[in-house]
């Protein structure tokens, strides 16, 4: 049995998506086409190529561009799509072996610099942690009025590791620390520490030196969410204002200070450092991120003494222009 | 006789380059693609800098640098690329200098409506995002007629943020919201709780579009700078150790290969912030 696809060109008004292009292969005996086989010969032939589509169902080795199909071409473009059925199964089956691998050696390929990259950094982590790198002790921070911390909410489990961090920025005497985590795991393990051992809010605690606020993703957008609704509140309330006629415009040093009349107002960090499988703030609230740097420190479970070290280090170094 | 036979080659030698492009998409596609990619395009300057070319070169280059990886990004199947061109921020620079960008958009921005533009060839819908009252008068109408002139294109989008700051662009939806329920409800009515996360979102100028799967600034600059702060939550930040003008195929393939390793993780974050 004989599958045959023939590709006729999109109607002039462009109305249906090009990706309902195989859905007009007509249906008069005809397949879909399965396996689109790229024929250098056709890019002659019909022009310029130059757009990709997106097929449904099937495999692509190569796109189409079906503006550049002329009739001429059509007698062609039928002679590349006729596959047997049987032969049409096996070719897509091969060529979706052929397509992975080359896409697990590319992916083996980034995993191996990975991994380079993760053992020099360790290297020179360890090395730091010993203090033979004379500029690596005495961290001048003056630039760093708060640090945040990032943690994948499942490595937050892990107390131990998060007091041995905290212990360790004091002894670099960091004062203000903000640690954030998706799911609030942190609220619940070290915030319920802290208020037991303080009798202080969940969100905030004044340690010896230092000031450790937790926060979770409820704090952040929805903290926003919540600022609108005391803005246009106060607003509702305020009859000169509305009797004026002006729509509802605030600034933002007003939802700066909604944000702090409702308590989740809190300093922008300057330094947000992140623990986890990935460089991503997981929802860190936005109106604290505008020019915080980030970095990412991996996973929890390698912290390590020299990479915070590291990494406090090349902020003490960096310059900022604000834009300029 | 030599001229006639070089004629035609560069013709095919630019069909095999894009015969094997797209062999390497279709490798690349056997992973998870990401749909919408955001570039802080920084480093023109220093670029212009380190070449020792005029400081405003560094800006043509950049813009030059930004239609190739547009091209590479449409055909890699990504469906919404936003650039951070122009920040409020910005205006800060100096007068010439902030002059001389604005001539550079507009300009730019007639280049991309022009038969032969990237524009056309994808039928791309343009976007611009920010508060574009900031603008001088013929850039802000221009991007306006841009933003006419495609918006029923039917192809990829491109959103070009300009004279935008993330917290701009949140206070402007905090203000819709506010003034569509101050329209809403009557005299004297307590809102609590009335306006929420939903309401804002709907109000950004993102609305449109999915959150962005990548944000890469260039040149090595690990902070957002304003950009995109309530829509990268789950987003791979990626921050390549080179200037905008020298980022090319090879580093935007490699920045989808980063992201589609942490594509598990990040989209089990994802689920579960959706679930709860």
């Amino acid at each position: 049995m004989k599958g045959l696809g023939r590709l006729t060109p999109l109607a002039a008004e462009s109305e249906q998506s090009s990706s309902d292009f195989i859905g007009k292969v007509p249906s008069d005996g005809l397949v879909d086409v399965d396996v689109l086989i790229f024929d250098l010969r056709l890019l002659n032939c019909c022009g310029d190529l130059a757009s990709t589509e997106d097929w449904k169902g099937g495999n692509v080795f190569g796109s189409w561009d079906h503006t550049g199909l002329s009739s001429s071409c059509t007698g062609l473009a039928e002679y590349c799509f006729s596959l047997s059925l049987g032969q049409k199964f096996q070719s897509s089956i091969i060529l979706k072996w052929i397509l992975g691998f080359c896409w697990y050696l590319l992916h083996l390929v980034v995993s191996l610099v990975g991994m380079v990259c993760f053992l020099n950094h360790l290297l020179l982590s360890s090395i730091i942690s010993t203090g033979l790198l004379r500029k690596y002790q005495n961290l001048k921070l003056n630039n760093l009025n708060c640090l945040a911390i990032v943690v994948d909410s499942e490595e937050a489990e892990d107390i131990t590791k998060i007091k041995k961090l905290l212990s360790w920025l004091s002894s670099i005497d960091v004062k203000c620390i903000t640690l954030y985590d998706l799911q609030g795991v942190l609220k619940r393990t070290i915030g319920n520490d802290f208020k037991s051992m303080t009798n202080t809010s969940l969100r905030e605690c004044k340690m010896s030196k230092m000031t450790v606020e937790i926060l979770s993703l409820s704090d952040g957008k929805e903290g926003i969410a919540k600022a609108a609704n005391f803005l246009i509140s106060k607003y509702m309330k305020d009859d000169s204002l509305r009797c004026n006629g002006t729509k509802p415009t605030f600034s933002e040093s007003q939802v700066s200070n909604a944000l702090e009349a409702i308590g989740y107002k809190g300093p922008d960090p300057e330094l947000l450092l992140v623990y986890g499988p990935a460089r991503c703030h997981l929802g860190f609230p936005p109106w604290r991120l505008r020019y915080t740097e980030i970095i990412h420190m991996g996973s929890l479970r390698f912290m390590n003494y020299g990479s915070l070290a590291r990494a406090l280090y090349d902020f003490s170094k960096k310059n900022q222009n604000y834009g300029k | 006789m030599e001229k006639h036979s070089q004629r035609p080659e560069p013709k095919n030698l630019n069909s095999v380059w894009r015969f094997l492009r797209r062999c390497l998409f279709s490798v690349l596609s056997f992973g998870p693609m990401p749909k919408h990619i955001a570039f802080i395009m920084d480093g023109n300057r220093r670029y212009a800098k380190k070449m020792q070319i005029k400081e405003g070169s560094g800006h043509n280059v950049g813009f030059t640098s930004l239609v190739s990886s547009l091209q590479y990004c449409y055909e890699m199947g990504v469906k919404y690329v936003t650039v951070y061109a122009f920040s409020i921020d910005n205006f800060k620079r100096k007068p010439e200098e902030v002059g001389s960008l604005m001539h550079l958009m507009k300009e730019k921005i007639d280049q991309l409506l022009e038969e032969e533009s990237i524009v056309h060839k994808f039928g791309l819908k343009l976007n611009f995002w920010g508060s574009l009252d900031l603008l001088p008068e013929p850039i802000r109408s221009a991007a306006e007629k841009a933003m006419v002139h495609t918006a029923n294109n039917t192809g990829p989008v491109l959103s070009i943020c300009v004279a935008y700051t993330s917290t701009n662009e949140i206070l402007r939806a905090i203000n819709k919201s506010c003034a569509r329920f101050e329209d809403k409800t009557g005299e004297g009515s307590d809102p609590a709780n009335s306006i929420l996360v939903t309401d804002l979102e709907e109000n950004l100028d993102s609305a449109s579009c999915s959150e962005p799967d990548i944000v890469i600034r260039t040149s090595g600059e690990t902070r957002l700078s304003n950009f995109l702060l309530w829509q990268s939550t789950f987003s791979h930040l990626q921050s390549p150790n080179l200037f905008w003008p020298e980022f090319s195929l090879r580093h935007l393939i490699w920045s989808v290969l980063e992201y589609q390793k942490v594509y598990p993780y990040l989209e089990a974050r994802r689920k579960l912030c959706q679930e709860s």
